[in-house]
């Protein structure tokens, strides 16, 4: 599944860079099902030609984005999130704080209106809604999101989801550069795939999750990535990363350096 | 000969203080002016049993005290810091304090959030509370206006429960090196950031003080007006102008990085993100 509203006034990217990337998105989906979501004729055009092209089945699903099945739950969570909120510490810390969800969510909020803010936010927090609403409809075994804008990570080698083995009862997916007050956002949301049932699992929990976001005005910028790592906090098994970063080597020589006292050490060599 | 060093500190017993218990402060007290024995302490208070107790310990370490009375009522910021408390009970980050329950130790908002302003159930006692460390700066300002001394040293009560834990923990010995805010180092984060600066123990010469007042009035009013609503005291406000000025402070706490760790660090420096990553610093 993938999907793409060009929404205007979007402070976070322009058209063109979609446009850009779908092609090389679409290259890595030669021969496979896909369902795409989207609102407007001419990407319609674009996205019919490049299925051709890499010989994707397509599958095209209207669907207005005010229509999204998350549209008014994500309308109601954008309400907390004002630019004020913590713009004197997105500008404090520019540079060194530009890893940090809410403070570089900040970018986009304080040159778009509320409502194109709101708009966008539902792009990206509504994928897990649409994937659920495919995977009750079909049978294949395994689900995928795939970003229209995915390729902008690259998709090769360990990262090229074509190839990976899914970990069952987890979703599979990349790692996040991202934080939450200093702490690694679990899941990059740009490739996430699983089981039906586990789709089905995630959502349950998600939407219930958005749900309390909102019920106690949390004033934190929330998207797919930082509802993911708040369930992940809850559920860890819930999630797979496909590009691990701490492997055994780094296990046994953390444990090694543990031991013998010279964390404080290596910490100030390494300044 | 007169000495030119002036220790500042203050007390307020705040009804529903959730951070600190009276005993606290009384505990640490006396440890805290054994530091300071023989120099000269303006003390701010409000209760004539406060005033006892400090002109009592005082006495016996030969401190030469000069008392200011100063109801909390009547302290300069406490409208500010009732601005700023306000501001603070939007920070409802309950999601965020249930999955990662650390983050009301480590990160200075989620700790006054939660443990202090008790997600805004606690807003009065906490503006009362707040104006004690927020502030402290103006109580060096006015010690400045009624005094002619060189070097201000705002030491809190309870300063001395560092003691031997941090670096060159006896402020009395470091000798003040620059026209800077002399500070220790906070172990708190600001959106996982270190926070730059600890509050409870602060020097600087007449020139730095001055500087100082001027951009933390300049901080303090833009917070508030910014409307932003991390909960903030005396740390993050410094924090900030750290930020805009890191020529106004100087760390003095830092572990020296030898000639070895130098070495060392040029050796492993290819290796920095593999470190890092097993030391579960990534």
């Amino acid at each position: 599944m993938s999907g793409l509203w060009i929404i205007p006034g979007n402070a976070k990217r322009s058209r063109q860079h979609y446009l850009d990337l779908l092609p090389t998105t679409f290259k890595a989906l030669r021969g496979e099902h896909l369902v795409f979501f989207c609102e407007s004729e001419d990407i319609k055009t674009v996205v019919l030609s490049l299925a051709q092209r890499y010989k994707v089945s397509l599958t095209i699903k209207h669907l207005p984005i005010q229509q999204h099945p998350d549209y008014a739950l994500t309308r109601q969570m954008t309400e907390n999130i004002r630019p004020e909120n913590f713009k004197i510490w997105a500008d404090a810390f520019k540079g060194s704080g530009t890893h940090e969800k809410a403070l570089n969510q900040q970018r986009f909020l304080k040159n778009s209106r509320h409502d194109i803010y709101s708009t966008v936010v539902v792009c990206n927090l509504g994928k897990t809604s649409l994937v659920n609403e495919i995977a009750l409809e079909n049978k294949y075994e395994e689900y995928f999101w795939i970003d229209a804008s995915a390729s902008r990570l690259g998709i090769s080698g360990k990262m090229d989801f074509r190839r990976w083995r899914l970990k069952p009862g987890a979703i599979n997916h990349r790692k996040s550069g991202m934080k939450l007050f200093g702490n690694r956002q679990t899941a990059g949301g740009l490739v996430l795939g699983g089981e039906p049932q586990v789709w089905h699992k995630l959502h349950g929990i998600y939407q219930s999750l958005l749900k309390t976001y909102i019920s106690t005005r949390c004033p934190h910028p929330a998207t797919d990535e930082v509802l993911m790592t708040l369930i992940a906090a809850q559920h860890p098994e819930l999630f797979h990363c496909k590009n691990p970063t701490r492997t055994w080597l780094h296990k046994v020589i953390g444990k090694i350096i543990w031991n013998l006292r010279l964390t404080s050490f290596i910490n100030r060599a390494l300044n | 000969m007169k000495s030119k060093r002036l220790y500042i500190s203050a007390l307020w017993l705040v009804e529903g203080n959730l951070k600190r218990s009276p005993e606290h402060y009384f505990h640490h007290l006396e440890p805290t002016l054994k530091m300071i024995r023989g120099g000269n302490l303006m003390f701010f208070y409000e209760s004539e049993d406060i005033l006892n107790r400090v002109s009592a310990v005082a006495k016996n370490y030969d401190i030469n005290l000069l008392p200011f009375e100063l109801k909390l009522e009547d302290h300069p910021d406490l409208e500010r810091s009732k601005a700023m408390a306000q501001n603070s009970c939007e920070f409802r980050m309950d999601v965020f304090a249930d999955a990662f329950p650390d983050l009301i130790s480590n990160e200075k908002g989620f700790n006054q959030y939660f443990k202090f302003l008790n997600r805004g159930e606690n807003v009065q006692a906490y503006s009362k509370q707040l104006v004690c460390t927020i502030g402290k700066y103006s109580l060096i300002q006015k010690s400045m206006e009624k005094y002619d001394f060189e070097e201000l040293y705002w030491v809190d009560v309870s300063a001395s429960r560092f003691n031997h834990a941090r670096n060159n923990f006896d402020f009395c010995e470091i000798p003040i090196r620059k026209d800077a805010i002399h500070h220790y180092s906070s172990s708190q984060k600001i959106f996982g950031q270190t926070q730059k600066v600890q509050g409870s123990v602060l020097f600087g010469n007449r020139k730095a003080w001055e500087s100082f007042a001027a951009l933390y009035d300049e901080t303090f009013r833009a917070y508030i007006d910014s409307g932003c609503t991390y909960p903030a005291t005396d740390e993050p406000l410094m924090t900030l102008c750290h930020l805009k000025n890191p020529d106004l402070f100087e760390r003095v706490d830092s572990e020296e990085r030898t000639l070895l760790h130098k070495a060392v660090g040029k050796l492993l420096s290819p290796l920095r993100r593999s470190l890092l990553i097993a030391m579960n610093q990534y």
